[in-house]
């Protein structure tokens, strides 16, 4: 083997795979036995079913890069990621690493029940590779970062899951490793701790870490990742920047729904222009049972949303969330708040658009939010805006060119409330412009806030603000890869305002 | 912390018996961290912990001496000490011996999700088994001198009698602990062949109740000169003749050179397989 192997890569991949290929082999009937075996060998009738979880995968990542990985279950994402943590060998192909390489595997997985965090805070450094003066060493700050305080003295089976995931994190993380390996694992413990979790990825990242993350969920890959690559049945079927990439896989996933075609185009002005008003690209989210799910490709930079809703006759609508991002950045919902000048409860109809933060911070601080309101009383919303109980209604609100557009918010196509953008939304982070998404218009079970003051916040919302609970109808639910003008919403309100839509 | 960066390449094969043994030494401290382990689970729940590995070979003895000097009536001297150092040196041998098959199928969990060199399991399992031979010689060498056999200088070889026998045990346990990986039934028969294998080994009975014209084929059995190397110096007080030294030495070399070449030629493997 020639020797010049090290030097022939480029010094700045630090995850190399050229034709990987993994083969397990499944025998085709179950052989345990050795005279089994013994037998089946002489008869030559040693039968196995080759099963290719990988099938020639190159790649390359750099220095620094988050990377993604995304494909359905049985794609080979799992198996990519045991090869790279040098678990299992290739069959065929070769791998390249430059480094030392960090597994967020399963968290804990080496834990030993029996003994103390102490104890297994030296055992799992040791499957890690550490010495026991490196361990010592590295002692207080594991502690110290996983807080699980007195019960670093107890055995781990005294340990919440959420403990066990924190000590695991903490151990595994705590040398700024070359490589790290994260297989869904971003919800270690409650949500502050997450974003500890996350703040110190990144990072990490800063320094020069080079993050794999491998997910189903769309949005986690788009959230973290600049660069991504689409599994599917052991092969490679896209790879490149994480838009293109996600893109892809959802259009191909979902052949059946209307492509949402605006957003593969360049956006802008073509898709605003009143010429295209005529005939309106959107995405129809279709009732299931009680939830509207969808998912599609969901445009950051700007958009629409539209549906008809029905408020109760003679009482409020219970909060719930009638639309709502995976990431919480998009959200309309109708909340409650007691006014103190009218001694009175309303319902408020908040939309929140935009902001450039990650998932995890979304919601920092009521007045550094990009959202607008409406106060709903049974018969009107605030700038005098008739509602009728019983009647349908069409809520519309549309974000564009962040960030320097705006956010509105309609009521039956007339302009309830707007907010201009500005820099207080951003946080100097560039996120990609489109972002796929699993819209839950049913439920909303929380949030992570950050206060003005820096302080994190978990909020969960008394109840998870379902639809179907709130006494709210609705449908008609539409989401456009552009921000509509007036005239389009109006045109909307009018197509079938006059006939109750049918369900 | 800025040393020397680490690269791997998959493509790159020097002997998988050489990266492996680098990789040990690597990881000794795993190594340390799973023989502590495994003492530290042993004896963790169990109220009377360590004391058990002391207490365990009195009571084998008790029962081994009460059995067999009663049923056959060897007329040996000394004769709970000439079972206990034979059976001492032989309960090390197929408790590290099977300790590493199981613990290597056990551990198939742990190393199908994070890289860990796979010599680092059997090593650990005879580490573990080393440690409680050491505990075990401390009741055996207070019976004998209880119950009047004299120590004498001859004790000083019992450590290279023990590296012997670990090194053969280690060499087995390696070749065993491959053919486990393969076959989920390897452990249960073992168990049995241990069974039978104890009985051909003199240990409760000496070498010369066997008819002369079949004492060659005793001779075959490599634990006959491991169970010498332990009973010369322990029970006779003699060094032991260099014959079993040699042939001790052979076996145990033979044993790691097959047993160690064998089972890493094959460490690619067994996330696949267990």
């Amino acid at each position: 083997m020639p020797t010049g192997f090290e030097a022939s890569i480029d010094p700045d991949v630090v995850i190399y795979l050229e034709d990987v290929a993994v083969r397990y082999r499944v025998p085709r009937e179950p052989v345990s036995g050795i005279k089994e075996y013994a037998i089946r060998m002489l008869q030559r009738r040693l039968a196995y079913e080759d099963f290719w979880a990988l099938k020639g995968v190159s790649m390359q990542v750099r220095r620094g890069e988050v990377f993604g990985v995304i494909g359905s279950n049985g794609s080979g994402k799992s198996t990519l990621l045991k090869v790279v943590a040098r678990v299992l060998y290739p069959t065929r192909g070769r791998v390249v690493l430059r480094g030392r390489v960090a597994p967020l595997l399963e968290l804990g997985a080496g834990f030993h029940q029996e003994l103390t965090g102490l104890e297994n805070i030296y055992l799992n450094s040791a499957l890690l590779g550490r010495t026991r003066a490196e361990v010592e060493k590295l002692l207080p700050e594991i502690i110290d970062f996983a807080e699980i305080g007195d019960f670093i003295n107890s055995p781990i089976r005294t340990y919440s899951t959420g403990m066990v995931a924190r000590l695991g994190f903490s151990v595994a993380t705590c040398v700024r490793p070359d490589i790290l390996l994260v297989d869904e694992v971003l919800s270690v413990g409650d949500a502050r701790f997450a974003r500890k979790c996350l703040e110190r990825m990144y990072s990490y990242q800063q320094q020069g870490t080079t993050i794999l993350i491998v997910s189903h969920s769309m949005s986690t890959i788009e959230t973290f990742c600049e660069r991504a690559m689409w599994l599917q049945r052991g092969e490679s079927r896209s790879i490149g920047p994480v838009a293109q990439v996600i893109q892809e896989y959802i259009q191909s996933s979902s052949q059946a729904e209307p492509p949402p075609a605006r957003s593969a185009e360049p956006r802008g002005a073509s898709a605003q222009g009143s010429s295209q008003s005529a005939q309106p690209t959107y995405h129809a989210i279709e009732k299931i049972p009680d939830l509207f799910p969808s998912e599609g490709i969901f445009n950051v930079v700007r958009g629409s949303f539209s549906a008809r809703l029905k408020f109760p006759i003679d009482r409020r609508v219970r909060d719930c969330a009638i639309f709502h991002t995976d990431d919480s950045r998009y959200i309309l919902y109708i909340g409650t708040y007691f006014s103190e000048e009218e001694q009175e409860e309303f319902n408020v109809l908040v939309a929140r658009a935009g902001g450039n933060r990650r998932a995890t911070d979304t919601f920092y601080g009521s007045s550094g939010f990009p959202e607008v309101a409406s106060t709903l009383t049974t018969y009107s919303a605030t700038p005098g805006i008739p509602l009728t109980p019983g009647e349908w209604n069409l809520v519309t609100m549309t974000w564009s060119g962040y960030p320097q557009g705006s956010l509105r918010l309609y009521l039956n196509g007339i302009l309830v409330n707007k907010l201009e953008y500005d820099r207080r939304y951003s946080d100097g982070r560039s996120l990609p412009s489109q972002i796929a998404i699993g819209m839950r218009p049913a439920s909303w079970e929380g949030e992570l806030i950050e206060n003005e003051d820096g302080s994190m916040q978990e909020s969960r919302p008394s109840s998870t603000m379902e639809v179907i609970d709130s006494g709210l109808e609705l449908c008609d639910l539409r989401l456009y890869p552009y921000a509509l003008t007036e005239e389009e919403i109006l045109e909307i309100y009018h197509q079938s305002g006059a006939t109750e839509p049918a369900e | 912390m800025q040393t020397h960066e680490e690269f791997y390449d998959s493509a790159r094969h020097r002997s998988p018996l050489i990266d492996e043994v680098q990789a040990l030494m690597r990881y000794n401290n795993l190594v340390v961290q799973f023989v502590s382990r495994s003492l530290k689970t042993r004896y963790k729940r169990s109220t009377l912990g360590v004391v058990w590995t002391l207490l365990n070979p009195i009571l084998t003895m008790l029962v081994l001496t009460v059995v067999f000097s009663s049923l056959f009536r060897f007329n040996i001297e000394h004769y709970a000490v000439y079972i206990l150092s034979g059976h001492t040196a032989w309960l090390f041998f197929s408790n590290a011996t099977s300790a590493s098959m199981g613990d290597m199928v056990l551990s198939g969990g742990l190393f199908q999700r994070i890289y860990v060199p796979k010599l680092v399991f059997p090593v650990a399992s005879i580490g573990a088994s080393l440690i409680n031979l050491l505990i075990s010689l401390i009741p055996l060498l207070l019976i004998a001198v209880f119950t009047g056999v004299r120590p004498t200088p001859a004790l000083l070889v019992l450590p290279l009698s023990i590296v012997l026998l670990a090194a053969f045990a280690l060499g087995l346990g390696l070749l065993l602990t491959t053919a486990a990986v393969y076959f989920a039934d390897m452990l249960p028969v073992y168990e049995v062949l241990l069974t039978l294998w104890m009985y051909a080994t003199p240990i409760i009975y000496p070498i010369e109740i066997i008819p002369p014209n079949l004492q060659w084929l005793f001779r075959l059995n490599p634990l006959y000169y491991f169970v010498r190397l332990f009973r010369a110096p322990i029970y006779d007080g003699v060094f032991p003749e260099w014959q079993a030294w040699l042939i001790g030495a052979g076996f145990a070399l033979a044993a790691l050179v097959v047993g160690a070449t064998v089972f890493t030629s094959h460490t690619n493997d067994y996330a696949y397989r267990v």
